[in-house]
């Protein structure tokens, strides 16, 4: 890798870099001022993150600079040794400001004790991020409830957490998994990091402490980078609706990838960085992608062949996903390019494909497809209608094998389309043999069933 | 040079049937089929074992049906192997010629041929297959037999085809349990080439799959020699699974009503098939239209996969003589017009018309690989006579050379 293109995967692990970084960033229009955005880090990994972002911010012209920081957990000590962000204790009377001893119950009670504080922090939010790692009590019980609250205070709620490393033990997956079925059903957009993959930026035999860490920054580059995507006044517009065409109902292996790339080659040199990211596993994440958002951002000198270049190798790499693409001028990106993605993959088949079954459009045809008739009023709050019309037109989607019946209460701000019990894809008499495995595509499974084809018709 | 023995007997245990094929080779070199014999088979999934006591009976009573069939006792037999483990690449040995006169010998292409056969595989794996494509003479391709040529640099490519070790040795195990000798392997595919290509063929380029019960196995001629070769883990098993998911019915009642009513061209007209009363169920109406399209789709995305990896080899355009199917699957109502459309190219289903025997052995597509083992041990046989000593022969009339799986020779 030549020094002009950097991986996030790479800045992560290096500080200096990571300011570098920080200062190719915007650095004139503060988005803040156009739509009021919060981030929410809850439980301990959650005020890391916080205290991380607080950390870096600290220098001038940060993208998230003007961003409301809160860092809200039952652990007071914690709490205590945040700087430069609000902080909010809650469950005060549960816990007696102690943890919850990782127990998501009492992680939820304490965020239902204190629902009338948090309601107050999330009043006058456009977007409100909930950075967490599940597993634990704090983040896994009061994130579903903090994101409820959110949600009917008006604002859209995009959750960005972690899973724990499987050396945590099975316990905590299961929490994890539950508290992110529950999350799901309150949150606009849920993106998952499972904290195994970091372990593969970081390298085996980094440290416990350095592992978690790493985890911590990989959630911040995330949350900057979809921020970002969603401040910035697009050529090609995305949106928030587009975030959660991409994201919505199908998430569990959702996962973002960012490059950057410099001088004449700057288009291969960033997509290239961003495959080479450990998140991707090496483009497979994409293969078997169903939704893919591509979001580039360039200097006035982006030319169309570099918007195609990038996006290309994407799309070739996620031939089954529906792919949104966006692409953003700032002047600050003269001779660079930054590509950001986010690919949502359910681990099952879906059953019914509405758009993504169709080939891969044209680039100009895309573009005009995704340009938003409002390129300066962002459509900040979604009217409910539509979010059941998207809801509805991706039905019966298989859950995650593993998700436990999602118990929590559905948010009033957001209607939910009952999703009905599918048998599980069948494999038929294969269903005990080992997969045929082909570019990711289980071939024991029907080809009906894979290429969601009626056979009535 | 007449071979020790003149009864050849080929064994082919796929996922649906076992076949066996008796030979005979004739005075004049070629080979008469005398007697065949076939037993569907169980105990096999995607052309690998799964329950050994089941496959030993279905091997024991192909073999016996073959005996009766043909009137002779059989003892040894060549077997074949495929499931989606086998893999193959294609390598390449280089030596120096190191006389005075530069003159190419014997000794130098042997040399040439065991270095392109030292390949690096995993551990667990064994070389099947290791098959001479051709020479290079200081940088000249396409040479047959370099022994004699003067030059400095002798190279050679081969094929070189290998598959898990243990998953080989149970099919071999299987076969030693009727009790049978396995006198060596062959890999499906070669083997149905032998079978079904002519030389002319083989020159030309050709492509033979050979769509099994369990698996689908290719392998791409070109200007006589083995271009590549592959095995795709699906067959006529998964069609039959996807229709009788797609229909809802019982497995058995699938493999009836795809042989029966199936095709893989959907009719245009909608049409009823009443499944036959079986005790306790009440009659059924299917759709012919579901039916063909659950098939067509499969057969469809197979052969693609199948084209694709052509593709990717770029040996598309290397086909003049067309593409070759056999295999149980090769019967599928159809199938011809589909795979012209896919490929673009001649169709033929295979016909063993490289021996001699009953019309109603060498046109079944299901015999072919059973087939091509008889002549494929004739070859091997062959090689054994002239080139001595065993671990270094090398065929000369022959371009296929075979190594031995050492674990069991």
């Amino acid at each position: 890798m030549t020094p002009r293109h950097k991986a996030v995967s790479k800045l992560a692990t290096e500080p200096a870099a990571q300011q570098e970084a920080s200062e190719n960033m915007e650095k004139k229009s503060t988005p803040g001022q156009r739509i009021r955005l919060k981030i929410f880090g809850v439980g301990g990994a959650g005020c890391h993150v916080i205290s991380q972002i607080a950390q870096s911010r600290a220098q001038v012209d940060h993208p998230l600079e003007g961003v409301d920081l809160v860092a809200i957990n039952t652990d007071l000590q914690t709490l205590n040794e945040m700087t430069g962000a609000e902080t909010l204790q809650i469950g005060g009377a549960v816990t007696h400001g102690l943890g919850t001893g990782g127990e998501p119950e009492i992680g939820a009670r304490a965020a239902q004790n204190d629902a009338e504080r948090i309601e107050a922090l999330a009043q006058g939010a456009d977007v409100v991020f909930i950075t967490t790692g599940l597993g634990g009590g704090t983040g896994t019980g009061a994130s579903p409830t903090i994101a409820r609250i959110a949600k009917e205070q008006g604002a859209l709620v995009l959750a960005f957490v972690a899973l724990p490393f499987s050396f945590e033990g099975d316990r905590r997956k299961q929490q994890a998994l539950l508290g992110l079925e529950q999350l799901k059903a309150q949150a606009d957009a849920v993106i998952c990091i499972p904290n195994d993959k970091i372990v593969r930026i970081a390298g085996a035999d980094s440290s416990v402490v350095d592992a978690f860490k790493r985890a911590d920054e990989t959630v911040m580059v995330g949350v900057q980078a979809i921020w970002q995507l969603l401040s910035r006044k697009g050529l090609i517009n995305l949106d928030f609706a587009d975030l959660r065409t991409t994201l919505g109902s199908k998430h569990c292996d959702g996962l973002f990838s960012y490059g950057q790339g410099e001088g004449t080659n700057k288009a291969w040199d960033a997509v290239k960085a961003l495959l080479d990211n450990p998140l991707l596993d090496s483009g497979d994440v994409l293969a078997k992608a169903e939704g893919v958002l591509v979001s580039i951002l360039g200097g006035p000198d982006m030319t169309l062949a570099d918007v195609q270049k990038s996006v290309e190798p994407i799309s070739r790499l996620a031939n089954r996903a529906h792919v949104i693409m966006g692409a953003a001028i700032d002047e600050v990106y003269r001779g660079k390019l930054s590509v950001t993605v986010i690919a949502a993959a359910n681990i099952l088949p879906r059953r019914i494909v509405p758009q993504s079954a169709t080939a891969k459009p044209s680039l100009p045809h895309r573009a005009v497809e995704t340009m938003s008739p409002q390129t300066t009023s962002r459509p900040v709050s979604i009217p409910a209608p539509a979010v059941a019309v998207a809801s509805a037109s991706k039905p019966a989607v298989e859950e995650a094998p593993k998700a436990e019946p999602v118990v929590a209460q559905k948010s009033p701000a957001k209607p939910k389309q009952e999703t009905l019990p599918l048998e599980g894809v069948s494999r038929g008499r294969f269903d005990k043999s080992e997969p045929t495995l082909y570019n990711g595509e289980d071939l024991d499974v029907p080809t009906f069933i894979r290429r969601a084809v009626s056979l009535k018709r | 040079m007449l071979p020790k023995e003149k009864i050849i007997v080929g064994l082919e245990v796929g996922t649906c049937k076992v076949c066996a094929v008796v030979g005979e080779v004739l005075d004049d070199g070629n080979i008469m089929v005398i007697g065949v014999g076939q037993a569907n088979c169980e105990g096999v999934r995607k052309g690998e074992i799964i329950n050994i006591d089941a496959a030993v009976e279905c091997i024991h009573a192909a073999v016996a049906d073959a005996e009766e069939s043909a009137g002779v006792e059989i003892h040894n037999v060549y077997a074949s192997v495929s499931g989606g483990h086998i893999r193959s690449f294609n390598n390449r040995g280089t030596v120096a010629v190191t006389n005075d006169e530069r003159e190419i010998s014997e000794e130098d292409v042997r040399n040439v041929l065991l270095n392109a056969k030292a390949v690096n595989i995993p551990m667990d794996h064994v070389v099947i297959h290791a098959i001479r494509q051709h020479f290079f003479v200081d940088g000249h391709d396409g040479i047959q037999n370099p022994a004699g040529m003067i030059g400095a640099k002798l190279e050679a490519d081969v094929h070189v085809i290998y598959g898990v070790r243990t998953r080989l040795q149970n099919t071999i195990k299987c076969i030693k349990q009727v009790p049978l000798d396995v006198a060596n392997i062959a890999v499906s595919s070669f083997a149905s080439a032998l079978a079904v290509l002519t030389s002319e063929h083989q020159q030309l380029g050709a492509v033979v799959i050979d769509m099994g019960g369990g698996t689908t196995d290719y392998i791409v001629y070109s200007e006589g020699t083995i271009q590549h070769s592959g095995v795709l883990a699906v067959g006529g098993d998964h069609i039959t699974n996807d229709v009788a998911i797609g229909l809802r019915i019982p497995m058995n009642r699938a493999e009836t009503l795809k042989i029966e009513h199936g095709s893989v061209e959907v009719p245009p007209q909608e049409e009823t098939i009443a499944l036959k009363r079986e005790v306790g169920l009440p009659d059924r109406q299917v759709s012919k239209q579901q039916l063909c399209r659950a098939m067509n789709l499969r057969v469809e995305e197979t052969l693609t996969l199948v084209k694709k990896e052509l593709e990717k080899q770029k040996l598309l355009d290397y086909l003049g003589a067309g593409v070759f199917i056999t295999g149980g699957c090769a019967r599928l109502r159809g199938l011809e017009p589909l795979a012209g459309q896919i490929f673009g190219l001649p169709v033929h289903i295979g016909h063993s018309l490289t021996v001699g025997g009953p019309t109603s052995a060498i046109e079944s597509p299901e015999y072919s690989t059973a087939i091509g083992l008889v002549r494929y041990a004739l070859g091997s046989q062959r090689d054994q006579h002239q080139a001595p000593p065993p671990w270094e022969r090398v065929g000369q009339k022959f371009q296929h050379l075979l190594q031995k799986v050492r674990a069991f020779m």
